[in-house]
């Protein structure tokens, strides 16, 4: 798994890191480079998008409809009609 | 081999929402299809299942949304169709201001194909510890904003009003990636019917990634127009009046009080033979 993302799940799940000395010392023991370790020392989130070359691009997220207009869709499971 | 899907959420903060039985799915899934609020949360799922496919392709700024939904629904499916075992991951809750996947598992359904949705952290569950707010204290609307301006809605200033993406206030053509100040002001006019002009009102966002401060900014009602509102944006307007009583309910519970209390603090019946 990529450092950087490991070390902002850690950031994100340890309650440790709340602690700077422990923050500090995860970050120094972490084996990113030191641009990433000064972005995410002081929340630069545009530095630390630059340090990760494959970064994925999100051009929209998912968002509820105003109108759902999305037809009801019916199968119809036997189409043969029996004569009684 | 049947095919299954299973809807999951992430939760809002990369590493700190997801639940275990989410995180078993992903890793577990023959294919992981992805909508995720930013690259670090896609690029770390990615790294948690080898087959990690993301729905961005079928956006298009101008693209109708309901033609993009049962895209990513068609895409979806059609893997489940021929036997893979699918998870679709969605930032937050994936049920929660997300229709793709309550399409996706009711047309599953229709076609009985096993499709099942386990929640996740939502904005939603994040407003309120972020901004301090119990739902419960006075009560807590909530709407989508553009649906908000299309339909008349019973406003009850006494409650938390908290309206979704809007950012994307009064579009109409669902096809756009936000709207202009044209269509805040309308939104702000509809607003302004019941709330005074000077009322602080919240826009919030929920945190993406650990280094990311969430966002609490209070500006005027009528600073709504011109305030730089991103797709995630939420506006949050607190009461401006109090909750009056209702006096005809308080009446008739206190009769029935009264009735009880009688029964209850009577005379012992005795039974005279």
């Amino acid at each position: 798994m990529s450092k950087v993302i490991e070390v902002l799940m850690e950031m994100a799940s340890n309650a440790e890191m709340g602690n700077k000395q422990s923050l500090d010392a995860m970050l120094a023991s972490a084996n990113i480079t030191e641009a990433q370790e000064l972005a995410l020392k002081t929340n630069d989130i545009d530095s630390l998008k630059e340090t990760i070359h494959d970064l994925p691009q999100i051009k929209c997220i998912p968002i509820l409809l105003p109108e759902d207009n999305y037809e009801e869709i019916t199968i119809v499971v036997n189409s043969e009609v029996a004569n009684f | 081999m049947s095919g299954s899907l299973v809807c999951v959420g992430t939760g809002m903060t990369l590493g700190a929402h997801i639940s275990p039985i989410a995180k078993s799915h992903i890793e577990q899934a023959d294919i992981v299809f992805s909508l995720m609020a930013n690259g670090f949360a896609q690029k770390w799922l990615e790294e948690m299942n080898t087959d990690v496919r993301c729905l961005q392709k079928f956006y298009l700024e101008g693209k109708n949304r309901n033609i993009t939904y049962n895209e990513m629904v068609e895409a979806i499916l059609s893997q489940v169709r021929v036997g893979k075992k699918v998870v679709a991951a969605f930032y937050g809750h994936p049920g929660v201001f997300a229709c793709v996947s309550h399409r996706a598992i009711k047309k599953a359904k229709l076609e009985e194909l096993p499709a099942t949705m386990e929640p996740g952290i939502s904005a939603e569950d994040c407003l309120y510890a972020d901004l301090g707010i119990d739902p419960g204290k006075t009560g807590c609307m909530h709407y989508e904003t553009s649906q908000f301006m299309f339909y008349k809605r019973n406003i009850d200033t006494s409650a938390h009003l908290i309206l979704w993406q809007v950012a994307l206030a009064g579009d109409k053509s669902l096809g756009k990636f936000s709207t202009g100040k044209a269509y805040r002001q309308v939104l702000v006019d509809l607003l302004l019917e019941h709330y005074p002009r000077d009322h602080q009102v919240i826009l919030y966002q929920a945190k993406g990634i650990a280094i990311e401060p969430m966002r609490d900014d209070k500006i005027a009602l009528t600073d709504l127009v011109d305030a730089e509102l991103l797709m995630q944006t939420t506006l949050v307007i607190p009461p401006c009046g109090k909750m009056q009583p209702n006096e005809a309910i308080l009446e008739k519970l206190a009769a029935i009080d009264k009735k009880e209390d009688r029964i209850k603090n009577g005379p012992a019946l005795t039974l005279v033979l």
